[in-house]
């Protein structure tokens, strides 16, 4: 008789149910009688926590001898006992004698594995009830999650044994063949100042994470999309030199591209991927920031005001507009003063510098029409000429010599103070480079905490409401139409790995080894782990296959806040 | 030098450069290619960028002397020059309360 067999069944568990089992329990007898006798051996795992064997139980009972001779004829025993509470090791099989025999039992439960790390965001996606669904897989064995970002601390306890290497591009010397420059570090040996990479990577793949069992290899950036791109394929040369398939995860972006997937790191990303290599993007977290503005600009002159802030050594306006228009610049500063109007510069040198007295340097330039995307630019910089650009409202004067043109504008500043905001603000279109790549899987973030407790015991909110798209969560579509985000996941407060070498503002450290962040850096991560757990079962999926499996446990309708809105993975393919 | 191939920024760079009278060394970009190119433009595009950086695809990513912008940009394989982007981590600056 296999174990199965003795098994509760479901008719008889739902009886028992009705008065002791608890739903979880339930559930779980459920998935091992649809595991069905293919699957059953007496002790076979069919889930890190699910096995035909000895269970882990909480018993409520008003009568504790009783439980006690019940598990002791069912060959289970007694870990813990006081009051009406005992914690219970018992069989699978041994489980109906105990609901049907056991007088005075109230309750019987599994134990529950607690989390204070990232469980909401799992549970946002129902990532747990995938790996029952899927199990033994659904923990991204046989997968590498590679990272691109600010470096893994790799003493931390979440990735032991799991970080394959890191190409730390930031250190000096000669990383060696293909890479002629930075270093290749062992696991242990890697470190990350800044804690975004150490999260990120906690997140997608930590012992918490959603990929707990994957391989890592981590790029140490300096978050030039150069080198990113580089990190890129070096992460999927390594997979495929190990015969195994990859997922990236780029928790980064940037304003200064075309958002429109028509860049060099977009386009790099839409080469590197294919079948068993997947990128994962951040949607970015600009959505309250007021950086675009979009128009249609009618044939005559248009004033477009924007506000720098105090401390801004240089602000840049990247501006973008179909290649059939005609569209001369100038630009304003707070007192009046005034560039030139200047027209597109076809084939020559098309930067002209202004300077307005002390307010600022002005660099205004307008070439032809992009051999990318055929469309025409406009970047406008202004430059300090003094400790800061002279802050204050700023005018960009668009003059339109042809038909009606869509201008879509974005500014970009180094000040910590805030960014330039344009005072006619749309806050879509605000999905850059990578996150913009047609092959990308771009991930817009949800909350999934809103309170928490830091590690000096002080208690922090946030003012926004679970299962909501995260305010700050970057909004498309992009600038050509097409649709992106892709998909909504957790991405705020997550609690994950922390780096032993990060500095952490007061409401980020949880204990010594976790912390809060929240952003779509997070949203990518937990993407990421979604996907290698899709890779780990269909190795020669690509983007393609991997969006549409995704597809399954997500809403038809696009929406520019959310892409096709929350993922439940339990749903998915 | 085909200043049509160049983006807004290396343009800008350039300007900056000649304006402030600093020369510039080596600039980070990446290179669009044309997937159509042919084989000798790509091998004497390849020849310039002897830094040893990756090229797959129709994207190359190298640090080049100034002094040989003109050359690549010319070349009929490239389609256009992106200075490097910085970018930033997706980490929400919005904290709690």
């Amino acid at each position: 008789m296999s174990v199965l067999a003795s098994a509760v069944t479901t008719t008889e568990s739902t009886r028992l149910g009705s008065r002791t089992l608890d739903a979880e329990l339930l559930e779980f007898l459920h998935i091992l009688e649809e595991a069905g006798d293919g699957l059953a051996l007496p002790s076979a795992e069919i889930g890190s926590r699910f096995t035909y064997g000895k269970q882990l139980l909480v018993v409520t009972s008003t009568d504790l001898p009783a439980l006690e001779r019940v598990i002791d004829e069912g060959g289970g025993r007694i870990l813990d006992a006081a009051g009406r509470v005992a914690t219970v090791e018992l069989s699978v099989a041994a489980i109906e004698q105990l609901a049907i025999r056991a007088r005075g039992l109230l309750e019987v439960r599994l134990s529950r594995l607690l989390s204070p790390k990232i469980d909401r965001a799992l549970h946002l996606s129902r990532v747990g009830a995938y790996r029952r669904r899927v199990a033994p897989y659904g923990r991204g064995r046989g997968v590498i999650i590679g990272v691109v970002d600010s470096g893994i601390d790799g003493t931390h306890p979440a990735f032991r044994g799991r970080i394959l290497e890191c190409w730390n591009q930031v250190a000096q010397g000669s990383a060696g063949a293909g890479l002629p420059y930075g270093r290749i570090e062992q696991g242990p040996s890697a470190t990350d100042e800044d804690g975004h990479g150490t999260h990120v990577t906690g997140i997608a793949a930590g012992a918490e994470g959603v990929a707990p069992e994957a391989s890592i290899i981590c790029v140490k950036t300096d978050f030039e999309d150069a080198h990113v791109i580089s990190g890129v394929r070096y992460i999927f040369r390594r997979a495929s030199e190990l015969g195994i398939p990859a997922v990236v995860n780029l928790s980064l972006g940037g304003h200064g591209d075309p958002h429109d997937g028509t860049d060099a790191l977009s386009i790099a990303v839409d080469e590197a991927s294919g079948p068993g290599r997947v990128v994962v993007a951040a949607a970015g977290n600009e959505g309250l920031d007021s950086i675009h503005f979009g128009r249609t600009i009618e044939p005559g002159t248009t004033h477009v005001a924007f506000r720098v802030p105090y401390h801004s050594s240089r602000v840049v306006a990247n501006v973008w507009y179909d290649g059939g228009g005609e569209i001369e610049i100038a630009v304003s500063a707070p007192f009046g003063i005034s560039t030139a109007y200047q027209p597109t510069l076809f084939g020559t040198k098309a930067t002209q510098t202004y300077r307005l007295a002390s307010l600022a340097r002005i660099y205004i330039t307008t070439p032809g029409v992009s051999r990318l995307n055929g469309d025409k630019s406009i970047r406008v910089t202004l430059q300090a000429v003094g400790p800061m650009v002279h802050p204050g409202r700023w005018f960009l004067h668009l003059r339109n010599r042809g038909t009606p043109v869509t201008v879509h504008a974005w500014t970009i500043d180094d000040s910590a103070w805030g960014d330039a905001t344009w005072s006619e603000p749309s806050n879509s279109y605000l999905i850059g480079s990578p996150g913009a790549a047609s092959a990308a899987i771009t991930a817009a973030a949800m909350i999934s905490r809103n309170q928490w407790t830091t590690q000096d015991g002080s208690e922090w909110s946030l003012k926004f409401d679970i299962g909501t798209v995260a305010p700050s969560s970057s909004r498309g579509p992009l600038r050509n139409g097409h649709e992106k985000p892709d998909f909504a996941v957790a991405g705020g407060m997550i609690i994950a790995p922390r780096s032993v070498q990060a500095h952490f503002d007061a409401d980020g450290p949880i204990d010594d080894l976790r912390a809060t962040m929240a952003g779509t850096s997070m949203a990518a991560a937990v993407l990421s782990g979604m996907c290698a757990t899709l890779l780990e079962r269909q190795p020669t999926w690509g983007p393609v296959e991997v969006r549409d499996a995704l597809q399954q446990g997500a809403r038809v309708a696009y929406s520019p806040d959310d892409g096709r809105g929350l993922i439940s993975l339990d749903q998915c393919r | 030098m085909n200043y049509a191939k160049l983006d807004g920024a290396l343009q800008e760079l350039l300007a900056e450069s000649e304006i402030e009278e600093r020369p510039l060394d080596t600039v980070l970009v990446s290179i669009v290619v044309d997937a159509d190119a042919t084989e000798g433009d790509r091998e004497r595009l390849e020849a310039l960028l002897d830094d040893g950086l990756s090229f797959d695809g129709t994207i190359a990513v190298s640090e080049v002397t100034s002094n040989k912008l003109a050359d690549i940009s010319d070349n009929p394989a490239v389609l256009a020059l992106q200075l490097s982007r910085r970018l930033s981590p997706k980490v929400s600056r919005r904290r709690a309360v």
